[in-house]
């Protein structure tokens, strides 16, 4: 079993959104970026790998184990980290580690101080008392100390400062150190998955628009640069979004060597995934 | 369940504390009332809705998707909250009982098996309070939930005074005896009806979206 989560034609029918035929794939010992806009499905699709909301159709394999038949052995092994704490605001952390050796088989109390000391959580506060970044640190703590062998995190970093990013960031890219692990990582906060992503999923109106490596991504795309007139000379095939300014067209291509052979007059110039999904939501088609 | 149990009471402790107080000053109210079934009552309900506070504990920090997320079924998520009350219940039903029973031991004249009766009978009108209310929080929400508790509790009551009041139900030996014969099979209805409530609840929330 090479693969840590494979998402397989996922589909979910609600009145005014679908989630249409989402699949991915993510190799053991990666970290994947699933990125997109609010409202693109990103929660939708990590309720449904979890089992949380009925599906129409389409498969989930976690660890190798289908996500329904198997759900009780998967969850002990995956660690997952939703939007903001879920924590009550009377708890404190031995209350935690206490309720936690109640519910998970593998449940680590010294693993778990370690990254309570780690990420330095104040452990004579309770819940309540702690700020919006102290409660995603340890609710991260809380899914990292039952040895999970994969982590869905949706939105966890948000609300973070960039140092508490940072130390999260360090800490996850200290779990992938083991091949056998994995995490999926959702996200709009892009600078964090440039900086630790393998594999970048890009989800827009309910539908998965690639799913690439990362260094690939950032290599393979461009932004190619032409006057107003030249625009439409331009094969439409070539372009994957554009937008028109004062000083002429800047237009999102795939393969960047490719494109420079083919239009040699025209400048093209690196792209960052931010770049390549604003060309994908907001720049116009041909 | 055990870790589900434990995160409830932990979360009730400071609930409680007050529970405790109230209970106090009501046990006194009792020592100086020749009737304790109002006593008996109270407790038993105050019991009874903590359960319902531990769900909106629940709700306010988005528990239930959470708990989903670990290794934890959508039956046995409802199967702890049913034992979460049903033990506050025999809790409330126990501390009824020991404030209801003390005066007797200090002299007043009462009937003990009159006053178990009272005791059994406030448990089982708490546990039927349960047996409609948790299946409407799980198909409601909290919030709602309110509401509708407001009309299953006084909806009820309002209709046994007036009932009372335009002298239709005419107590003599022939009712007493048919209430009491009533009131001693109770506890029973009101466990099969509580069981009952639980398969329901186990439907809504398999249904439900999270």
């Amino acid at each position: 079993m090479a693969n840590a989560l494979e998402v397989n034609r996922l589909t979910k029918r609600y009145k005014d959104f679908k989630l249409d035929e989402v699949s991915f794939v993510l190799p053991k010992g990666s970290i994947m970026g699933f990125i997109g806009e609010n409202g693109a499905g990103k929660t939708t699709t990590i309720k449904a790998i979890l089992n949380l909301v009925k599906t129409d159709s389409g498969s989930v394999q976690i660890l190798g184990m289908d996500n329904k038949k198997n759900e009780k052995q998967i969850k002990q092994e995956i660690g997952v980290v939703f939007d903001g704490s879920n924590f009550h605001d009377a708890l404190k952390a031995k209350d935690i580690s206490k309720i936690m050796k109640g519910i998970y088989a593998n449940w680590d109390d010294s693993l778990f101080n370690e990254y309570l000391r780690k990420l330095k959580i104040p452990i004579a506060k309770t819940v309540k008392e702690y700020s919006r970044g102290m409660k995603m640190k340890l609710a991260i703590a809380a899914a990292l100390s039952h040895h999970p062998r994969l982590l869905l995190l949706d939105e966890a970093t948000g609300g973070l400062d960039p140092i508490m990013r940072n130390e999260v960031l360090d800490i996850l890219l200290d779990f992938i150190q083991d091949e056998e692990k994995a995490v999926f990582f959702s996200s709009h906060i892009i600078g964090d998955l440039e900086k630790i992503a393998d594999y970048i999923t890009f989800i827009h109106e309910g539908k998965i628009i690639f799913m690439e490596s990362k260094d690939d991504l950032i290599y393979n795309y461009g932004i190619m640069k032409c006057g107003a007139d030249d625009f439409i000379k331009i094969d439409p095939n070539d372009i994957v979004g554009y937008q028109k300014n004062h000083f002429g067209c800047e237009i999102l291509v795939r393969d960047k060597s490719k494109m420079a052979h083919k239009y040699p007059d025209f400048l093209i110039d690196q792209t960052n995934i931010e770049e390549i999904m604003l060309y994908y939501v907001k720049g116009e088609k041909r | 369940m055990r870790g589900l149990l434990l995160k409830d009471l932990i979360n009730l402790k400071t609930y409680g504390r007050s529970v405790i107080l109230i209970v106090t000053v009501f046990t006194a109210f009792a020592f100086f009332s020749d009737d304790s079934s109002f006593t008996t009552t109270f407790i038993s309900i105050l019991f009874a809705i903590m359960a319902i506070t531990s769900m909106s504990y629940d709700e306010l920090a988005k528990w239930n998707i959470y708990a989903l997320s670990m290794p934890i079924s959508r039956k046995e998520l409802v199967l702890e909250k049913y034992l979460l009350a049903f033990i506050l219940v025999c809790l409330g039903v126990a501390i009824s009982l020991i404030i209801a029973v003390i005066p007797v031991f200090m002299g007043n004249k009462a009937d003990l098996l009159m006053l178990m009766l009272t005791v059994l009978t406030s448990g089982s009108v708490a546990l039927i309070m349960l047996t409609i209310l948790l299946p409407l929080v799980y198909k409601f929400g909290i919030e709602k939930s309110r509401i509708i508790l407001f009309i299953v509790l006084f909806i009820p009551s309002i209709l046994l005074a007036i009932l009372a009041q335009t002298g239709l139900i005419m107590p003599n030996k022939a009712t007493d005896l048919l209430i009491i014969t009533l009131l001693q099979i109770l506890p029973i209805v009101a466990l099969v009806l509580f069981v009952a409530s639980y398969f329901i609840s186990v439907a809504i929330f398999n249904n439900k979206e999270i």
